[in-house]
């Protein structure tokens, strides 16, 4: 038997042996994804920034009186009939703002006993990587890194209103100490600033409830729905209620998100058309003698769908490999050193690039079906074609 | 003999700036099995319209050609599938995709994958055996002109339908691939469209095209 001939129409022999004519396509194609991926990425700092800094609360839940001024004695026993509770402490609740990538984000300054640090930080599992603890009865803090970072604070240095008029921290505080982790937080010490020469001491005190292990949603539970005389009695905030809020801030996010993915795709689509129809002019000969010695236009235009699928997936994952490289490059070079949290492998940019591909291939298939409906072999064959 | 390819009263016409230019008037034509038939005229006398109706790629405004005693069917797909079956297609210019060699190029037209053998064998036959692997841009257009033989002969058709094949070639050259055309043929027919008398032989049943007349034969 007579050796097998491979298809000499085969889309991957066409890519291989003219590729440098199909540049452009490619190019064209992933340097749009890739900058779709550049723009649409780093908004996932808004989430991300903000899910950063209340990542605490999903180890303990902040309790404030909904109806009261302080806690009296008899909120406070409510509050200890939680059966779900391990414990609470007193703490005064602050925020330190800080530049995001636009506008700011507010990282909790919380101020606790200064014997419960260690152990607090224990639990949210962050550690002092450079300085020391604050000292009792002191403005002493520690901070997150990348929220000193984005501050531009280091360590001695001096933030609050009472340094900065324009800074909304009451008070002022010097940073002692700085920590990594998950957990974006200041921490500092509840006795100096329940002081009443300090300002801080005006502030309502809040509790920082601990659930018994493995029952958080029951003590949260308890806490949401306690009523007296019929009235909810407590504002809770935890990581649902945090999480309900960034959702609502965010909810118009993706409407940017697609509007510009959509706009983006319908201007590729249209460029990567016309040159696909460019390409296509450029090998009328190849498709007019195709046609002429008895290549049905069917299988002519599968062999261009499947050129420009390939192509078009082809600059599509180059364009998604570009775009990641360089956001992750930037993220290095930009974003970190002013603790800006972007979440560079977020894979929300491949389902929103996948329209560029899909739509762009799409509408060559289109454009080259009618081009292919016109093809004369006649005109083509006698050098008749225009 | 049975007719294998047949022009029955083929009018063809088109509509241009000058008015409605009759290209073909009334043309009956008959290709018997194994025949060499030759057509003959000046350059614009329609010999290539002639030829494209035969081979399907034209529909006529008048009249039909039968092949095997049935019409070209009107659908493009199905005209397609039996030219490649039964038609070999050689061009005044011998166009072959840049990009694939000459082996691939012949394989753009082959019915089947398992053709390596009878292609190297009648290459050989042409004289371009050591040059399948080559590109089109890389040979002559006397090779390029026997790559396109090859290729209208590697179904082994039962037609040939040659439009001016010699016209872009020496008189040598061009003699040589009418010869080489002839030899290779098997028992395939063959219509030759020509301006140039002096390529055709006996073996050829003449006939003279002109005005869209077709006489002779």
């Amino acid at each position: 038997m007579s050796p097998r001939e491979p298809d000499p129409l085969r889309s991957a022999l066409y890519l291989k042996r003219n590729f440098r004519q199909l540049l452009p396509v490619l190019l064209i194609l992933a340097l749009a994804t890739s900058l779709l991926v550049l723009v649409l990425t780093p908004t996932n700092t808004f989430r991300r920034t903000h899910q950063a800094n209340l990542h605490s609360l999903g180890y303990f839940t902040i309790v404030s009186p909904l109806l009261e001024k302080d806690f009296s004695p008899a909120l406070l026993q409510i509050l200890d009939s939680n059966p779900d509770m391990e414990r609470r402490i007193p703490v005064k609740v602050f925020w330190v703002r800080y530049p995001m990538l636009v506008g700011e984000a507010f990282c909790p300054l919380i101020l606790f006993e200064e014997k419960e640090l260690p152990a607090m930080m224990d639990r949210l599992g962050v550690e002092l990587e450079d300085g020391r603890m604050p000292r009792k009865n002191s403005p002493e803090v520690i901070m997150h890194r990348n929220v000193a970072a984005a501050r531009g604070l280091a360590m001695g240095d001096w933030f609050g209103a009472a340094v900065d008029p324009d800074d909304a921290t009451p008070g002022k505080y010097q940073v002692v100490g700085l920590f990594g982790g998950e957990a974006r937080l200041t921490l500092g010490d509840y006795e100096h600033s329940s002081s009443p020469t300090y300002i801080t001491s005006r502030s309502g005190d809040f509790q920082m409830v601990f659930a018994r292990p493995g029952r958080k949603a029951e003590c949260d539970y308890y806490l949401n729905f306690v009523k007296r005389d019929g009235d909810l009695i407590l504002q809770v905030i935890n990581a649902d209620y945090v999480q309900n809020r960034i959702d609502k801030a965010l909810r118009n996010l993706p409407l940017m998100k697609r509007f510009i993915a959509a706009a983006a795709a319908s201007i590729v689509a249209l460029v990567i058309a016309l040159l696909n129809v460019i390409v296509f002019r450029s090998r009328i000969c190849e498709f007019g003698i195709l046609v002429a010695i008895g290549r049905k236009r069917g299988r002519l235009l599968r062999k261009l769908a499947t050129e420009t699928t390939l192509l078009g997936l082809l600059g599509w994952v180059l364009g998604l490999v570009l775009g990641y490289a360089g956001l992750a490059l930037y993220n290095h070079l930009a974003f970190v050193p002013r603790g800006i949290i972007v979440d560079v492998w977020d894979p929300t940019a491949v389902w929103i690039t996948a329209v560029l591909p899909v739509v762009s291939v799409a509408a060559s298939i289109l454009a080259l079906d009618r081009q292919l409906r016109k093809v004369d072999p006649i005109a083509i064959l006698q050098g008749r074609w225009e | 003999m049975k007719a294998v390819l047949e022009a029955k009263g083929v009018f063809l016409e088109y509509v241009s700036g000058r008015g409605v230019v009759e290209v073909l008037k009334g043309i009956d034509f008959t290709l018997e099995r194994g025949e060499k038939a030759c057509v003959v005229g000046p350059s614009g006398s329609g010999k290539s319209s002639l030829l494209m109706v035969l081979a399907g790629l034209l529909q006529p405004t008048g009249g039909q050609v039968h092949h095997r005693g049935r019409p070209w069917p009107a659908n493009l797909d199905r005209a397609a599938g039996l030219r490649r079956s039964n038609i070999g297609l050689i061009l005044q210019e011998p166009i072959l995709i840049p990009y694939l060699t000459l082996r691939e190029n012949v394989m753009t037209a082959a019915l089947a994958d398992d053709v390596a053998e009878g292609m190297m064998a009648k290459a050989e036959r042409l004289g371009i055996a050591d040059l399948l692997d080559e590109r089109p841009m890389r040979l002559s257009l006397g090779e390029r002109q026997r790559g396109s033989i090859l290729r209208a002969l590697i179904n082994d058709p039962e037609v040939v339908l040659a439009d001016e094949p010699t016209a872009n070639l020496d008189f040598r050259n061009g003699l040589e691939v009418v010869e080489l055309l002839k030899e290779n043929l098997g028992v395939a027919s063959l219509v030759l469209v020509t301006h140039d008398t002096r390529i055709i032989d006996q073996s050829f049943r003449t006939y003279n095209l002109e005005n869209g007349i077709l006489g002779g034969g």
